[in-house]
């Protein structure tokens, strides 16, 4: 267990080299940095004082280090739009994010799991047939539009829910339900395969031949087994919902970090979405570290492997 | 060797055949059977080749040109008598039912030319990964791991900013960011192909490596290839419309379904359809190969069932 631990976090630490490497090149795929960050009309004396202030003009791995030691210390330039230093400004809004993605990720676990489990247990009945349409369904609405139905129906309509911003809970939930739309759908399925899959095994078989009733087969002994791989994939949709925020937080003006991003991309404030892309990348490394290791305790198989 | 001397098989040669063929047709009839059965597929069939005929045809069928600017009638709503616009026309005027034919155009496109250079580059580093091993595959499993770090929509919301919008910026980023889930796939399935016999057969006898993958390895992954391709072109599909949506997309003189959905957001109180219509057509659109992707996967390949 351990050494499997040891493993992951050598893993995790080249693959956070590898994202740094990543955020650090983005600035310079469209060729030069100092053109892009400086506004459009700038004169060419400008950017090269720019270029030469800001060391633009050394070699590309002199850059890369700085840019490497500086993320280490958490500085990751300074916002131009804000004169702020970058990270500050991202995480500020990440509070608003990590409510948001949670509040999806609970959706997500309340409705997927248990439409899955009904589905497996009703296999082939109306009941299955009209949970997997849905989820096939969920699956093919992109989030956006359906947000946007949602506050064009719920909120400019019926008025059941504010349209925007952050408040309590009645802010919360179209937003959430956006979000979370396609992971619970592919949780609902998920967790149908992977209990008719572990409901049709042996040992299911003989705890009902013991006599012991549906209810308990399923929840002691099926359940366990199929939730296992799903909690990776919860796992992966927490991180997802960080970056897939980005467009949920566009339309619900929620004050998160994705409204940042996309505030920061219209007015080309890059260092700012640099830090956004590194700090949610590396959350979403580290929430799969974690759930890797979850994962390794809850499955024997690895812990004693 | 003993079928050669077998007298049924000597005897009678054609009637063989004719079982053979008719086997054939037993099973293809049963898939169509299956097919039909699912009640979705052939749904989702018929609406996926409805939306290719419209992206081809639509010169032909469009109304009226999807540029063309009638302000005397704008945010007319749809199914109204007179003004020639059948579903209705937005903030400019322009004709609903052109736009959304034209519209088609550009998610088909997106979803097919991304798909096959994610496609192409992730078979490619699939089929390396698997067939060198050791220090070729670190590399590239590293990159994977690099790649699935970054939640897809953000990184390519961040590429498309820097690189610039358009169609073929919106193309090579979408393609460039999603090859990992084919390299993943090609990698596992040549690690189990690279041992069979079959393979050192072709290596004893002289093949190069080059002949192998292609002639040998390449053709046995092709199903879950299709699959998941399949599959892969409505989440480009979504992903497009969601640049679009963001002014990240195709230049703004093109109708796509993600820019007019952006258009309608904001005249969502006086003029529902502009932001409903593109949306229906785009979860149409999704759902219907959603549905063909999992029939064919069930159908070609139960083990990727999900």
């Amino acid at each position: 267990m351990g050494q499997y631990i040891l493993g992951r976090l050598y893993q995790t630490v080249l693959v956070l080299f590898g994202v740094s490497a990543v955020v650090f090149l983005l600035l310079h795929i469209s060729g030069d940095p100092a053109v892009l960050l400086l506004p459009q009309d700038a004169t060419k004396e400008a950017i090269e004082q720019f270029r030469h202030a800001h060391g633009f003009d050394q070699p590309l791995y002199v850059q890369f280090y700085r840019f490497l030691s500086g993320a280490v210390r958490g500085d990751l330039g300074n916002s131009l739009k804000f004169n702020q230093p970058a990270l500050a400004l991202v995480l500020d809004r990440f509070p608003a994010t990590l409510e948001l993605a949670l509040a999806a990720l609970v959706i997500s676990i309340v409705t997927g799991i248990p439409l899955g489990i009904i589905s497996a247990m009703k296999r082939n009945s109306p009941v299955d047939t009209s949970a997997m349409v849905l989820s096939m369904l969920g699956q093919s609405v992109p989030a956006f539009w359906l947000g946007i139905m949602m506050i064009l129906l719920l909120s400019v309509k019926w008025q059941i829910f504010p349209p925007f911003g952050r408040g309590g809970i009645s802010h919360l939930i179209l937003p959430a339900i956006s979000l979370s739309t396609w992971s619970a759908a592919r949780v609902a399925r998920l967790t149908r395969s992977g209990m008719i899959d572990v409901l049709g095994q042996e040992y299911i078989r003989t705890a009902r031949a013991k006599g012991l009733a549906n209810l308990v087969v399923v929840q002691r002994h099926a359940l366990k087994n199929a939730i296992l791989p799903i909690i990776t994939v919860l796992g992966l949709d927490l991180g997802g919902f960080l970056g897939g925020a980005v467009i949920t937080e566009t339309i619900f003006a929620w004050p998160g970090v994705g409204q940042l991003a996309m505030q920061s991309i219209y007015s080309r404030d890059y260092p700012v979405v640099q830090a956004t892309v590194l700090l949610v990348a590396t959350g979403y490394v580290l929430i799969n570290l974690l759930v890797d290791v979850a994962y390794a305790y809850l499955n024997p198989r690895i812990r004693f492997g | 060797m003993t079928m050669a001397t077998s007298p049924t098989v000597s005897a009678r040669p054609s009637l063989d055949l004719r079982d053979a063929s008719r086997e054939r047709i037993r099973h293809r009839s049963a898939r169509m059977r299956r097919f039909v059965r699912t009640g979705g597929a052939p749904v989702g069939l018929v609406v996926l080749v409805l939306v290719v005929l419209s992206a081809v045809t639509a010169p032909l069928i469009a109304p009226q040109d999807p540029g063309a600017q009638d302000i005397l009638n704008r945010l007319v709503p749809p199914l109204n008598d007179g003004s020639g616009h059948v579903l209705g026309s937005d903030h400019l005027g322009r004709d609903m039912l052109s736009r959304l034919i034209y519209g088609s155009r550009v998610s088909l496109i997106v979803g097919a030319t991304s798909v096959l250079i994610a496609g192409v580059v992730g078979v490619l580093l699939g089929l390396l990964s698997g067939y060198y091993g050791g220090r070729v595959d670190s590399v590239i499993s590293w990159l994977a791991n690099v790649q699935l770090s970054f939640p897809f929509i953000l990184l390519v919301i961040a590429l498309v900013a820097v690189v610039g919008a358009g169609l073929m910026n919106v193309i090579i980023v979408l393609g460039f960011a999603s090859w990992v889930i084919y390299q993943r796939v090609v990698r596992g399935e040549v690690l189990a192909i690279r041992e069979r016999e079959y393979i050192e057969a072709a290596r004893v006898s002289g093949a190069r490596d080059g002949r192998i993958l292609v002639r040998h390895i390449l053709p046995n992954l092709l199903t879950p290839l299709i699959v998941i391709a399949t599959l892969q072109v409505a989440q480009m599909i979504i992903a497009e419309s969601a640049l679009s949506f963001l002014g990240l997309g195709v230049q703004p003189g093109i109708p796509s379904w993600g820019s007019m959905l952006a258009d309608g957001r904001n005249y969502l109180t006086v003029a529902w359809w502009v932001a409903t219509l593109p949306g229906l057509a785009i979860v149409m659109t999704v759902l219907a190969i959603n549905v063909l992707g999992d029939w064919l996967r069930d159908e070609l390949d139960p083990r990727l069932r999900t």
